[in-house]
């Protein structure tokens, strides 16, 4: 029964595709190419040296970016979550910080620092910065009193308790902002190449547009399309693995 | 009774208010604990039972008066007491083993890799977990995670052990089993024991004295002593006359409100 | 499902950190004026100067009028398909099994990627906007109804099928009114995104909008301006958000009562 319905909803897409092959043929409009020469541009686009001049550059920055995003963000964030005070008094300038599209922040990196790789880069960082730190202080501020007690208990110094038992509880947590910000910084890449750029992903995609090369615009999309999915599948593989304990815990009624 | 002992443990006049709401908790508890024994405390719910461990314990400050272990003033939890809470799901940690709970409290000691894994070892067999080390403590059961949590506090070698209604998460068998347990620990490893709950029957069983919390602001209301004798047997001690007759003791005594001021201490009834 | 969270952090006493906030504003003013930060960043109250400025001229506000005017239709669209769509799929099985895998594969595509092709089809107008945001805003919507709608007590639905009710009166009287918890939780969270893809949209390609108002003063260096407009958009994402987050509120209070009147 289950692979029925899963069948049900691969013959939609097969269907869809077929439809617009069939009217893209019948229509004869350069703006709505076959699948079929769609898929060939694919092949050709990607299966190349373009995809390392293009494509490879795009997830560099990008991986970049969220690296440094998910290593600010998330030491930060623990700290924040941890200690009350700080929380206090740092909250209404994040609130206001995060409220800003991150977007919008294109235009003053290309102001201060040039449409190179930094501003990438940062903007990138920028824009994945916020959910990764509130969520991760939002992990940190559930620790369990009992947890932090036992440690107190057990004599450990208030960084051995950050390391070992507040961080460790906030992971669920931290991995909730992080995945949040994964799905940021890809859409940032985009943007950015987008606005300020020569070259990546987001400006071939643009330039494609605007010189008319359709198929290959519509190729890139899915590459784009491809990438994404991938880059959320495999963190979601990621993250199963390192937080088995926590959907072993989870799956138990207690 | 044994008065040229000093106590291991000894607590007086200790007041405590929540900082909070600025309502008076705990106030001028007076009680002792002297080495080897193992003392209970009940009353009724609400009693601030819980508070009076955690400040026992060095977890929270007196707003008032003393607790003293071996001698030295408590100001932050010390080595030699360890606290087992009620809710071992919410202390162990998920993301470590049995074994690596059992670990934990050996951070901070430095001992050479087989001198851990025998402590470790040592833990677990006392409490009958040993082929549990590479479980994780969510895949046991309730009465077994409290056993992984009383193994961790054991490997830290304390010399007083304070349990805060260790079993009221626990179905009846299991709690029997445990309460066994704790007292066998004591034979064997020779660990101070300090209970707290509000399971008169559990206090008269495993005690030796017992003392009586009031509802709050809470003081205590009588120190009973237990005489019962060792070893202690779940049918045999639980069917004595004598225990039936602490136990309504207890249980009166639980029942009464404060009306007059506390009596004077060490008023041993029986 | 993941808990990723949109509340706010918790508050208690506030004065630390409106002292914190202030504090800063004030080190950036004077690090500014000192001229010791880059050229590049002004002094706040220069950017609040402009921003009022640029709201009295009308440099500003009219922006303003035409980014809440793309965001308004894209959510409105947004809603239109993504609540139908959920409705379809959380009811009809069918639905749901032939949709499942069109959702899975356009979900994780950003709407960005997207931005090319709507301005192939519809030029660089607010059309091309509004096709943009109401495909961005969709997502959120469209999950949250089909999770709520998929929510609905199924005893409440037996006793209106045993009442005799059609089945059009039943979604309309009990599952509808039962999911609007939800649909209004996700209509938050569609609001704040579509903002955000209203003014990236605008950065990217248009010709009007705060997007168009902030990439226009970066290219003629005019900073206090593209400052202000900067700000305004973290203003005005504040407002929807704190605007939905108190109809979201409302909603849920009435929701579970309205599910007993529905019969």
């Amino acid at each position: 029964m289950k692979q029925r319905r899963a069948a049900l909803g691969l013959a939609t897409v097969a269907a869809l595709l077929v439809a617009w092959e069939v009217l893209a043929r019948a229509a004869h409009s350069i703006y709505v190419p076959p699948v079929t020469t769609i898929a060939a541009t694919f092949a050709h686009e990607w299966f190349s040296p373009q995809f390392v001049q293009q494509a490879v550059p795009s997830l560099i920055r990008m991986f970049c970016g969220y690296l440094l995003a998910a290593a600010l963000g998330v030491g930060i964030g623990v700290l924040i979550g941890a200690y009350r005070p700080l929380c206090r008094t740092v909250d209404p300038v994040l609130q206001f910080l995060r409220a800003i599209p991150p977007t919008a922040l294109i235009p003053v990196g290309i102001l201060l620092i040039g449409i190179g790789d930094a501003m990438k880069i940062l903007v990138i960082a920028l824009g994945a910065f916020w959910p990764i730190l509130v969520n991760a202080a939002d992990g940190a501020r559930g620790v369990d009193r009992e947890r932090l007690d036992t440690a107190r208990i057990f004599g450990l110094s208030p960084l051995a308790t950050l390391l070992t038992v507040t961080f460790p509880s906030a992971l669920p947590g931290v991995f909730a902002g992080l995945r949040t910000g994964l799905s940021i910084a890809f859409i940032m890449i985009v943007v950015s190449e987008m606005i300020g750029s020569t070259d990546g992903l987001g400006y071939t995609i643009l330039q494609d547009q605007r010189t008319f090369a359709i198929p290959e615009m519509y190729s890139g999309i899915a590459l784009l399309a491809l990438l994404g999915y991938t880059l959320n599948a495999g963190f979601v593989a990621l993250e199963r693995r390192v937080l088995a304990w926590h959907h072993g815990q989870s799956a138990r009624p207690t | 009774m044994n008065g040229t002992r000093t106590p291991l443990l000894d607590v007086a006049g200790l007041r405590k208010v929540y900082r909070s709401s600025g309502t008076l908790a705990l106030d001028k508890i007076t009680l002792d604990v002297r080495r080897g024994e193992f003392v209970s405390i009940v009353g009724p719910s609400g009693c601030g039972k819980t508070t009076l461990l955690k400040t026992i314990c060095g977890l929270l400050h007196p707003s008032a008066g003393s607790v003293t272990l071996n001698g030295a003033r408590v100001t932050t939890p010390p080595p030699e007491m360890v606290l087992v809470f009620q809710d071992y799901a919410r202390s162990l940690f998920p993301w470590l083993t049995v074994a690596g709970n059992v670990a934990f409290p050996l951070r901070k000691k430095r001992l050479a890799p087989d001198a851990r894994a025998r402590v470790i070892d040592d833990a677990l067999d006392a409490v009958g977990l040993s082929t549990f080390a590479k479980h994780y403590p969510w895949q046991l059961s309730g009465g077994m995670q409290q056993r992984v949590a009383i193994a961790r506090a054991i490997a830290f070698r304390p010399e007083i052990l304070l349990l805060d209604e260790p079993f009221a998460s626990v179905d009846a068998l299991t709690r029997a089993d445990l309460e066994d347990l704790t007292l066998r620990l004591r034979a064997e490893l020779g660990i101070t024991m300090l209970l707290v709950t509000h399971d008169i029957d559990e206090a008269v069983y495993l005690s030796d004295r017992v003392f009586v919390l009031s509802t709050p602001p809470s003081h205590v209301v009588r120190e009973v002593a237990i005489p019962l004798g060792q070893p202690r047997d779940q049918e045999r001690t639980r069917s004595d006359a004598r225990f039936l007759a602490l136990r309504n003791e207890l249980h009166h005594l639980i029942g009464r409100r404060r009306e007059s001021p506390a009596p004077p201490l060490a008023e041993a009834v029986r | 499902m993941q808990r990723i969270t949109t509340r706010r952090l918790d508050l208690g006493p506030v004065l630390p950190g409106v002292l914190f906030a202030a504090g800063v504003t004030i080190v950036v003013e004077v690090l500014a004026r000192l001229g010791w930060l880059t050229s590049y960043v002004p002094p706040p109250s220069a950017v609040a100067l402009a921003l009022g400025e640029g709201l009295r001229s009308g440099e500003l506000s009219s922006q303003v009028a035409a980014t809440l005017l793309s965001f308004a239709e894209g959510l409105a669209l947004a809603t239109v398909v993504a609540v139908l769509v959920g409705v379809l799929m959380g009811t009809v099985p069918l639905v749901h099994d032939a949709l499942r895998t069109v959702v899975e594969l356009l979900r994780p595509v950003p709407s960005v990627a997207l931005i090319p092709l709507a301005i192939l089809f519809l030029g660089l107008g607010t059309p091309m906007r509004v096709a943009v945001i109401a495909y961005a805003a969709s997502w959120p919507l469209l999950i949250s109804t089909f999770y709520g709608v998929r929510a609905v007590d199924p005893i409440t639905l037996d006793t209106a099928r045993n009442f005799g009710v059609s089945p059009a009166r039943t979604l309309w009287a009990v599952t509808l009114p039962a999911a609007l918890a939800s649909i209004s939780t996700g209509l938050r969270v569609s609001a704040s995104l579509a903002l955000v893809v209203t003014v990236t949209t605008e950065l990217i390609a248009a010709n009007s909008g705060i997007g168009f108002y902030v990439s226009q003063m970066e290219q003629a260096n005019r900073l206090p301006p593209m400052y202000a407009g900067i700000l305004l958009t973290g203003i005005l994402g504040y407002l929807i958000n704190a605007l939905f987050f108190r109809l979201e509120r409302t909603v849920v209070f009435w929701a579970p009562q309205s599910r007993e009147v529905a019969l």
